[in-house]
Formats: structure tokens, C-alpha cells, sequence
């Protein structure tokens, strides 16, 4: 508590002070903006409940964090950003234990479960985090003596992996020998994303604002995973498909810091 | 000059070896080995994997045979010398595996022959071998591929014991006492047989 109200007593001093100096209003050419925030679906990719959605390296409810993001201002009111954003979401890295768990609830009251999966996803990277979406938007600034609001439509590639799941099953009380899997075909999964914000803040200094960012984004997806039953006495395989042809609409809120580099 | 190209054609053997023979190979141990007897147990799958018993019954459909076909090292062979040079002087290894042991005689065939009725097509001493299949891991081969894909030279004396499981995938009609005879025919004539023990299929 007290390292956060000297923090706020210095930005208060310091802000004081820089405005004391020039305004940048609509001066700034280049600016970088770190950002940290939460994605809310309205609607959802993943329906919870269907086996494959343990094979997904993506979730959505999840986190994200911009760790690169600039923007370029060639107007006074006009610009070009560019940003990447790695997410997370709290259930991911317990996929491949809950692609387990399912298997073996589906079958285990005739079969004695022996289930593998690619979905192990506890390598969490801090960069990109476990999925990742990248833009490039055009930019319009309002700007007054210490508020500001950017708004922003932007285009980029929204980029999860889907992964493998079987399971060998035997029969109890029997010798038949059963091989279920699932498999999207492709590992990484790119879509087309579009997406609308604006980000409004507070300048506490010249070069230095205390933002909020707000963004809807839309993406399709056209994802089949193949479920194929094979018994592995007679090799006869039977097919099922689960599709995920959804249009995933996310909310995102989020909070950051603008720095004006020049 | 053609006394240079006959000197080369003349050194190319003593060079090829030098550039492969192995500065520090442990000298490798070249056997034979013969199929020497079997054992044969019954199976009860009924379980997460086949396991022999010794019980009076088990589930037709989870039943198989275990056979335990035991091998015998026969002669050892003096390990092969190089011809021009001590190993020492050579450049690169490539050496040979430790121990290899090669069959003096191999599996021709596998049949098992069901000694009391089966099923109305199969009566006593019928042959039922297509009934069977070997599983090896998670995985079924006909008792021919099983043969087939069998590999004959042995890296060490753990591999002369070799033991496999023929599981019964059309169970019989007959809910009964059955008796099966393993009979396997080696290359050089011989013919192992052993029958398992009676047990009830239900």
C-alpha cells in the first residue's frame, strides 16, 4: 500500500513538473505502449463438454499482454500501429490431464483406458504465452491538455495450435483391442482477425500516459477434427467429425502505459 | 605410368580397410543358436493385459496362449581379423555389435490345432491357427506375418528366450473343456509340440 501511494506521489510530482514544459499535443511522432489485459468471449470457440476441446492451445477467457506495439504518426490526427499480443488462459496448461480425464470417463466402464495426447502445453512461453494475435491498424488521435483518446481499426493474424489425442482401449473381459484419435490435421491454426478499439487516457506527463484500451475483434474459424475408431484386430476404421466453424467475437479490456519515444 | 595405376589397383584394399577398420572396438562375439523346446501357458485376458493362468475357466473371449520358445546358444566363432593391419593403425570406427548371433535353424511354420470340437466346422484336431492372432504391445499380426517379420540374428542371450501371445479372436461356439496343440516346424525338419492344459471357455 505504501509502495503504491509513493508511487502515485511521484508520478503526481513528476507530471506537475513536466507539464510546466511544453505540450507534445499532436507533436509526438512515435510512440510504444505496453499494455496488460483480459479477453472476454461473446461467443465462444470452444463449447466446453466436446473431447477435442482439450486439444486446443487456446482458451477464451484468457489474459494478454502487448509486448510489442508502436505507433507511427505521419498527421496530426492520423497514424499506423503496429502491435503483438501473447495470451494465456488459466485452464491451458491442464489440457492434456483433462483429455485424460475425458477419456477415460467416456470409456472406463468398458474398457481399460490407455490415453496419450500432444496437448501438453506446461512449456509457457513469456513472450507469446501459450497463443498470439499480431495487427497493424490505422490511428486517429484526440487529444486535449491531458486526456486523449485513440481510436483504431486494425487487421491482423490470430495464431493457436490444436493437437493430437488417442487412446488405446481394451475391452474388459475381452481381447478386442480398440484405437480411438483425434486429429485436426494441422498443427498451427492462423485466422484473419479484424478488430476495433480505442484507447483513452490520462497524460501524467509530457512523454508518459496512463491509458485504458477497449477492443472488439472478430475472427472464423474452420477447424474439423477427425475422430477415428479403428479396431486393431481387423483394421476397420469408422470416422466422426467435430467442426469448429465459429465466429469467435472477443471483448477486450485492458490497461497500459504510453510512452512517446519522439 | 601403368606401373602407378597397377599399384593403386594392388593398395586400394589395404587403403578401403585402414579408412574403416575401428582403433577401439571390443572384439565382437559371432554365435549360433538353435530352437531348442517350448512351453505353452494359458491366457486370460479378461484384463488390462493377458496374463498366464492356472485356473479352470476363463471368458472365451479373452483367452489365449502364451508360448515360451526357449533357444540355445550352440558354437562360438573366432571373431573375424583384418586381413592387412592392426586395428590400431586405423582412422575411423566402425565396429561391429558386440554379439551377434545367427539361427542355425528358424521357424518355418506355427499351427495351432484344437483337440476337442471347436465349433461345428472345427472338430477335434482340426487346425484353428487362423482363429489366433500374436499381439505384441498394442498391436495384432497373423500367426504368418508374426513369422515373417521374426528377426533371426540375436544381439544378445537375453533375445534366445522368446516369448509371445496368440490370442483367440473368434471364440468358439461351445461353451466347453478345450485343449490346444502348439506345433511349430523349424527349418531343418524338427517339430516342436506342446498342448496346453484343459480349461473351460465360457
Amino acid at each position: 500500500m505504501r509502495n503504491i501511494f509513493v508511487t502515485i506521489l511521484f508520478f503526481g510530482i513528476y507530471s506537475g513538473h513536466s507539464f510546466c514544459q511544453d505540450s507534445l499535443n499532436y507533436k509526438s511522432k512515435w510512440q510504444t505502449r505496453p499494455n496488460y489485459g483480459i479477453n472476454v468471449p461473446i461467443t465462444r470457440l470452444l463449447d466446453g463438454g466436446r473431447i477435442p476441446d482439450n486439444l486446443f492451445e487456446y482458451g477464451d477467457h484468457s489474459t494478454y499482454w502487448q509486448v510489442l506495439s508502436v505507433s507511427y504518426f505521419f498527421h496530426k490526427h492520423w497514424g499506423i500501429a503496429i502491435n503483438f499480443q501473447g495470451m494465456t488462459g488459466k485452464n491451458i496448461s491442464k489440457r492434456a490431464e483433462a483429455f485424460l480425464a475425458d477419456m477415460n470417463s467416456e470409456y472406463e466402464n468398458n474398457y481399460y483406458v490407455t490415453p496419450s495426447t500432444g496437448a501438453s502445453y506446461d512449456n509457457f512461453n513469456p513472450i507469446s504465452g501459450n497463443f498470439e494475435r499480431g495487427f497493424i491498424g490505422l490511428i486517429y488521435r484526440y487529444e486535449k491538455k491531458r486526456l486523449f483518446i485513440y481510436p483504431k481499426i486494425s487487421i491482423g493474424v490470430s495464431s493457436f495450435y490444436t493437437d493430437w489425442g488417442k487412446a488405446i482401449l481394451k475391452q474388459k473381459n475381452s481381447n478386442n483391442l480398440i484405437e480411438v484419435s483425434y486429429d485436426s490435421g494441422k498443427r498451427p491454426n492462423d485466422h484473419i482477425i479484424m478488430a476495433a478499439s480505442a484507447a483513452f487516457g490520462y497524460k501524467l506527463t509530457k512523454r508518459f500516459y496512463l491509458n485504458t484500451d477497449l477492443m472488439t475483434s472478430y475472427y472464423k474459424t474452420n477447424i474439423t477434427f477427425n475422430k477415428k475408431t479403428t479396431d486393431l484386430n481387423t483394421n476397420v476404421s469408422t470416422s466422426e467429425s467435430f467442426k469448429y466453424n465459429k465466429k469467435v467475437f472477443t471483448l477486450s479490456i485492458g490497461t497500459g502505459l504510453i510512452f512517446v519515444i519522439r | 605410368m601403368r606401373i602407378n595405376k597397377i599399384l593403386v589397383v594392388l593398395l586400394f584394399p589395404l587403403i578401403a580397410e585402414v579408412m574403416i577398420s575401428c582403433c577401439d572396438c571390443i572384439d565382437s562375439l559371432i554365435g549360433h543358436y538353435t530352437n531348442k523346446t517350448m512351453i505353452v501357458k494359458n491366457l486370460d485376458n479378461s484384463g488390462p493385459n493377458p496374463l498366464t493362468t492356472t485356473t479352470n475357466s476363463v471368458p472365451k473371449e479373452a483367452f489365449g496362449i502364451r508360448v515360451q520358445l526357449t533357444r540355445e546358444r550352440t558354437a562360438c566363432l573366432a571373431p573375424p581379423q583384418s586381413f592387412f593391419i592392426q586395428s590400431a593403425y586405423a582412422t575411423s570406427c566402425k565396429c561391429p555389435p558386440p554379439n551377434q548371433l545367427f539361427a542355425q535353424d528358424s521357424v518355418v511354420t506355427i499351427q495351432i490345432f484344437t483337440l476337442n470340437d471347436f465349433d461345428p466346422n472345427h472338430p477335434a484336431n482340426s487346425d484353428v491357427s487362423d482363429y489366433f492372432k500374436v499381439f505384441e504391445g498394442s498391436t495384432f499380426s497373423t500367426i504368418t506375418d508374426f513369422i515373417k517379420k521374426k528377426k533371426t540374428v540375436l544381439y544378445s542371450d537375453d533375445e534366445l528366450e522368446l516369448d509371445f501371445d496368440v490370442l483367440l479372436m473368434t471364440p468358439p461356439s461351445l461353451n466347453q473343456s478345450h485343449k490346444f496343440k502348439v506345433k511349430i516346424t523349424l527349418s531343418d525338419g524338427r517339430i516342436l509340440e506342446e498342448m496346453t492344459p484343459s480349461i473351460d471357455l465360457i
